[in-house]
């Protein structure tokens, strides 16, 4: 009998993967790709700072997040979710761990490619449109490093949510999970809110985002107080989003090995 | 080799089905599991292949537990549902690309199935009939060379001459390492196939037998007149030509095995039955009990 191993059957799912549904992955990049070049390179044409171009390239931001995160990631496990495709997948002789593996991997081809592109497409578009403008007038200004930090962070975490919503739900799995996602960021983000207010004992006005610092208006004076995480805090701030991926990677393998059909 | 021990299974929120079941079941056997609709036949087939867990007790299938569904155990198991899916390409490029992944693979062997199976090897396996994905998926089963196939109503769509040859086909790919399980309502297909049956009942395993055991206890015959008083006969169902019984085979008489009417006299009087095979409710050597 001739044995396989570990390495040979996850290139072989990968390729069948692509085999199956490599036309809609070419779709997705397809639509995805002209997305961000229409919201990037119109910065190029003009030689002078242009508000809508800024306006732009900050509207591709959640058009990333939100799209670029999931398209591919929407059909990354659903082939086992339910009915007669689902008993031809798990039949399909690969362990539940090189099936998950081979589907992560197809998903972070495409999930790291298309962020590399946009985050060159952002810095190096903005970059290039400042060298042609004088110094003395207004630049493009580009996401910070920090904010473009957590925007990755953001970017990955929502995968991980609709990776893994590709395997609970059996019917409209996309939709579903996005619904998911969004109500579950909201009441993260509202939480977080309510006890930062709570924390700071109600002032005037205050912005508190997951995994980031405050800002505190106390009084009618409208001066902004910045509440930073303590240094300590940091290594933290970069390894608890990281955990939860990994988190919800693993929720997706254990839900795949507990399939029953 | 197949065991059950002590396997109890329920869909959840529902009555269990399966409850204290042993079950053993040898290589070099094609068995016939039938049963009634309900009885639990694709429950059982799904619990071997892995694709549902038992509660509780132990399922060993070839020394793997079926539930870790290990890439070892898949590249030996084999599943045809009575519902076959097939990915969208042709029949050649789906023999290259899911062939790799069965260490025993043939793929002359599977060409040669499908041609007689009269399928064509450029056809696209998502624009055919359910019949003839289930021919495809039945060729490339038996090419796989898995040491278990289970089938669950394998001949459900197919045609009078495919039935022939998808015979032909299972009795050749036979050999003393492999398992065949076949569900079935459509015992006359598989009659000259299979030498093993297993009959579910009432969520039981009312009877596994040897078809060679079944012609030696049983006679299978068409008479014209029953009389009303005989106690020899335990079933009868009547017909143009008479009516067909099942008496017991007290002179040793060779008869043609009707499995239809084997199968009606067993869910009509199982106790009967289980007395004759010496099967009782407490289980013996051949038996298997829920």
């Amino acid at each position: 009998m001739r044995t396989s191993s570990t390495s040979y059957r996850i290139r072989i799912l990968i390729a069948l993967d692509f085999a199956q549904k490599g036309k809609n992955y070419m779709w997705f990049s397809c639509l995805l790709i002209i997305g961000l070049l229409a919201m990037t390179l119109p910065t190029l044409y003009f030689d002078s700072y242009s508000h809508q171009c800024q306006l732009l390239q900050y509207a591709a931001i959640p058009m990333v997040l939100i799209f670029g995160s999931s398209f591919y990631s929407s059909s990354a496990l659903t082939d086992y979710a339910a009915g007669n495709t689902g008993i031809f997948a798990l039949m399909t002789p690969a362990s539940m761990a090189e099936k998950t593996l081979a589907a992560l991997l197809v998903n972070l081809i495409f999930l790291v490619s298309f962020l590399v592109l946009f985050w060159i497409m952002h810095f190096e578009t903005m970059r290039f449109a400042n060298t042609r403008i004088p110094a003395s007038l207004t630049k493009y200004s580009p996401v910070t490093r920090e904010v473009a930090i957590y925007l990755t962070y953001c970017y990955f975490l929502f995968n991980g949510v609709i990776f893994t919503g590709s395997i609970y739900f059996t019917k409209s799995p996309y939709v579903k999970t996005l619904i998911c996602a969004i109500i579950g960021a909201l009441t993260l983000s509202s939480v977080n809110t309510s006890f930062a207010k709570y924390l700071a004992s109600y002032p005037l006005m205050l912005g508190a985002i997951p995994f980031a610092g405050w800002n505190v208006v106390r009084d009618s004076s409208l001066k902004v107080y910045r509440v930073h995480f303590p240094d300590i805090a940091y290594a933290w701030l970069y390894t608890l989003p990281a955990l939860m991926v990994f988190g919800l990677w693993l929720v997706a393998y254990k839900r795949l090995q507990e399939k029953q059909l | 080799m197949i065991t059950f021990d002590q396997v109890r299974f329920a869909y959840q929120r529902q009555k269990t089905l399966f409850d204290n079941l042993n079950l053993h079941l040898s290589p070099g056997r094609i068995y016939g599991l039938l049963g009634k609709n309900g009885e639990g036949k694709s429950s059982l087939l799904r619990n071997i292949a892995g694709l549902l867990f038992p509660d509780q007790g132990e399922i060993n299938v070839m020394g793997f537990k079926p539930s870790s569904r290990q890439a070892e155990f898949l590249q030996n198991v084999f599943y045809i549902p009575d519902e076959p899916y097939l990915p969208s390409s042709t029949v050649k490029k789906f023999s290259e690309r899911f062939g790799q992944l069965y260490p025993n693979y043939d793929p002359s062997e599977f060409f040669e199935g499908i041609t007689n199976l009269n399928v064509s090897s450029s056809e696209r396996l998502d624009k055919m009939s359910y019949g003839q994905r289930k021919k495809v998926l039945i060729a490339f089963a038996l090419a796989c060379n898995t040491k278990v196939l289970l089938m669950d109503e394998p001949t459900n769509g197919l045609d009078i001459p495919s039935k022939i040859q998808f015979r032909k086909l299972v009795l050749s790919a036979l050999n003393d390492e492999k398992i065949m399980v076949m569900a079935t309502h459509q015992v006359r297909d598989l009659e000259n196939i299979i030498d093993t049956v297993i009959i579910l009942n009432e969520n039981k395993v009312a009877i596994q037998t040897e078809l060679e055991t079944v012609a030696q206890y049983l006679s299978f015959d068409t008479v014209a007149d029953i009389d009303d008083d005989s106690n020899s006969v335990l079933y009868s169902q009547p017909g143009p030509s008479g009516s067909k019984v099942v008496t017991r085979n007290v002179f040793g008489t060779e008869t043609i095995i009707d499995l239809e009417q084997f199968f009606n006299a067993v869910v009509s009087s199982p106790t009967k039955m289980q007395h004759i095979f010496n099967q009782s409710p407490t289980g013996n050597d051949l038996n298997s009990y829920i």
